[in-house]
């Protein structure tokens, strides 16, 4: 930090201390204090928006890679034949389909139609931050000088000059401070504002590659389905349970597998 | 380990050398080794299987409920975006108590709201009906598998016994051997009974361990396909399930008329990406659709060489030049003066930087002063703010000392100091 940074940094802390004491007033502007907060609840939001977003595409990813292992090490079971054997390697074949479209279409539709957007999004707001920012910094700076130049109205200095001056960086600062506190309170309803047009074609195009993704898992699923009741296998998964148990019980009867 | 074990190990450590060398013989059973391939097959298949509907598992119930959170923010993105916290009433209508406040926000088109609405009730509806059957995975899939992995445990545990119970064998064969082979003295005559002693024993148990693998495992590895069986059923079915509701919900979703169904996603967004960009720069705030700020500093990338044809309306620039550290800082000094901080302007040639615009230029020789100025050397050239200067020396640098002539006085002044 230059020196002259630091010197100003002293004097806004200074500034900081007193009016939060009391012993120096603090300009409010009501506006500029609800636009600041709705600018970080949105915040917020998109972030939270952004974070959701890559959490499904990550989890969609990884369950159509462990899927596709599954079905590799199912086929591998089923190497000394069994009933569902060839079940098990159209249940392969349909599932590496799958993760290849998932890598090739909603993956990359998913970039760039949510991910993207909302990252652009995102990159907008160190900008209003650091506004919001610098506007608290000249509003410190406009609040101390306007309370030097009223000190000075009550007891006038030795000086002819010093109250002159003293009023005229007091309105320097407020011109500096009022333009960048105006622009903010213009601008974080438009950021705000611009929300929904902004979203809604990422939303649509999410909406829609997931009902593709999920449609063409459905079919290619579904198209499988005559395997598996050709092998005899039960419909819909019904009666299913307690069959592995009993699998499982039949092993541990096995001397080897117990727990000697 | 235990006392007994290590003599143990220590005992057969000679014998697992040798065999390794090859110096002494290794009983092979060849039945038993294909078993063992097979078995070790079936472990690794296990294993990865038990990995893998973990991981399943997990991507799944994390990928309804990232897709839940999702919906549910979308919604709150596209409600009214207050400054207070919203209470919901009874109704579960959401109610944002308006302060006074005269500002209108643009509302969201209440067809994006109703589908976002629609969404969230969806995305919350497929996990609800997902949910209590990722729980049958757990149990159909998952757990079994852990148990098997369990299983296949302990069978490697009595494998391990079988090498061992193998490698005693062969060592007590080779000792009664080698005693039968030789002329034996009397202390070799005791010394080999025992050694057929112990290699009957050695026998016994290898046989039996041995025996029982060979009659066991292909039992197990019978039990591979309908084991699996179930787990696979379970998992299909599950899968089929979970697309299938999935694939409903956005189907019904998508007939709201927000969407256009007749195009695909990246056609459909593909129109519509260039409007959504453009969104953004209105915003005057954002760094990237700031106008290139004309730099002094002839290193930086923004520094443009003066040049004479200034026009007088475009000389304006939000950097103020810091006032040189010969002043006493008082801080108004250091204040910008300019009306916006961001120029509207586009032309980029410009005389000077100059930190306000000013209705009119001044003659080429004559400057406004922008700021008091007090002589504090000799030499230097007094003025108030407003005074016009004429320059008699300047410089490309306004950060120099220029001379000047105001009121019939001669000096130098900071050049940053005018206009």
């Amino acid at each position: 930090m230059s020196w002259k940074g630091f010197t100003k940094a002293v004097n806004r802390a200074a500034t900081g201390v007193m009016q939060s004491i009391g012993t120096m007033e603090k300009t409010v502007d009501k506006d500029f204090d609800e636009e600041e907060k709705r600018f970080k609840t949105f915040e917020q939001k998109i972030e939270k928006l952004h974070r959701d977003a890559k959490g499904y595409l990550d989890s969609v990813r990884a369950m159509t890679v462990a899927q596709q292992r599954m079905a590799e090490t199912v086929d591998h079971f089923y190497d000394e034949g069994g009933p569902l054997g060839y079940a098990g390697l159209q249940y392969k074949q349909a599932v590496e389909k799958l993760d290849e479209e998932c890598r090739n279409e909603l993956d990359t539709n998913c970039r760039v139609t949510v991910l993207e957007p909302l990252g652009k999004l995102i990159q907008a707001f160190p900008d209003f931050n650091e506004a919001i920012k610098k506007r608290q910094k000249k509003l410190l700076d406009y609040d101390q000088l306007l309370s030097k130049s009223r000190k000075l109205a009550d007891k006038p200095s030795n000086d002819p000059q010093a109250y002159p001056q003293a009023l005229a960086a007091t309105n320097q600062a407020k011109e500096v401070y009022d333009s960048i506190n105006n622009q903010l309170v213009a601008e974080i309803p438009k950021l705000i504002d611009l929300r929904v047009p902004y979203l809604d074609p990422s939303f649509e195009a999410l909406v829609k590659s997931q009902l593709a993704f999920n449609e063409g898992a459905f079919h290619k699923l579904k198209d499988i389905e005559r395997a598996f009741e050709k092998a005899g296998a039960s419909n819909g998964g019904e009666g299913l349970d307690g069959q592995v148990e009993g699998v499982l019980q039949q092993m541990r009867e096995l001397s080897i597998c117990g727990s000697s | 380990m235990s006392l007994k074990g290590f003599t143990k190990a220590v005992a057969r450590l000679p014998q697992l050398v040798m065999s390794k060398s090859g110096y002494s013989q290794e009983t092979v059973d060849p039945e038993y080794q294909d078993l063992e391939e097979r078995f070790k097959l079936l472990d690794t298949s296990a294993r990865k299987l038990s990995e893998d509907a973990k991981k399943f598992k997990d991507a799944l119930s994390s990928m309804l409920s990232h897709q839940e959170s999702f919906a549910s923010t979308l919604l709150e993105v596209y409600s009214p975006i207050s400054a207070y916290s919203p209470s919901t009433n009874a109704d579960g209508q959401v109610i944002s108590p308006r302060r006074s406040s005269t500002k209108q926000h643009a509302e969201t088109p209440q067809m994006s709201f109703k589908a976002a609405q629609d969404f969230q009730s969806y995305a919350q509806s497929a996990r609800q009906a997902l949910l209590p059957d990722l729980e049958t995975i757990e149990r159909r899939l998952v757990a079994p598998t852990q148990d098997l992995v369990g299983m296949l445990d302990s069978v490697k545990r009595v494998m391990v016994k079988r090498s061992h119970k193998l490698l005693d064998y062969d060592r007590h064969r080779e000792a009664v051997k080698k005693l039968k082979e030789k002329e034996r003295t009397v202390s070799d005559e005791k010394a080999l009974g025992k050694a057929e002693q112990s290699f009957d024993q050695a026998t016994r148990e290898y046989t039996h361990i041995n025996n029982l693998l060979k009659q066991q495992l292909p039992l197990l590895l019978r039990l591979k396909a309908p084991f699996i069986d179930p787990c696979f059923q379970t998992l299909y079915w599950y899968q089929l399930k979970v697309h299938q509701i999935l694939y409903q919900s956005f189907s019904q979703l998508l007939r709201q008329p927000a969407f256009d169904t007749t195009v695909s996603a990246a056609v459909g967004f593909e129109s519509k990406v260039d409007a959504q960009s453009a969104l953004l720069t209105d915003l005057t705030l954002l760094a990237k659709n700031r106008k290139p700020i004309i730099s002094n500093n002839p290193l930086s990338p923004d520094y443009v060489p003066p040049t004479s044809t200034s026009d007088p309306t475009s000389s304006s620039s939000p950097t103020h030049q810091p006032p040189p550290s010969y002043t006493q800082p008082t801080s108004f000094q250091t204040l910008h003066t300019s009306q916006s901080p961001y120029p509207t302007n586009t032309t980029t040639t410009t005389d000077y930087p100059l930190p306000r615009s000013l209705p009119t230029q001044p003659a080429a020789n004559c400057v406004t002063a922008l700021y008091d100025y007090e002589a504090q050397a000799e030499g230097d050239l007094s003025f108030h703010r407003d005074d016009v200067i004429e320059v008699i020396e300047r410089t490309a640098d306004p950060n120099d000392w220029w001379t000047g002539r105001l009121n019939g006085k001669q000096g130098i002044f900071p050049g940053n100091y005018v206009a």
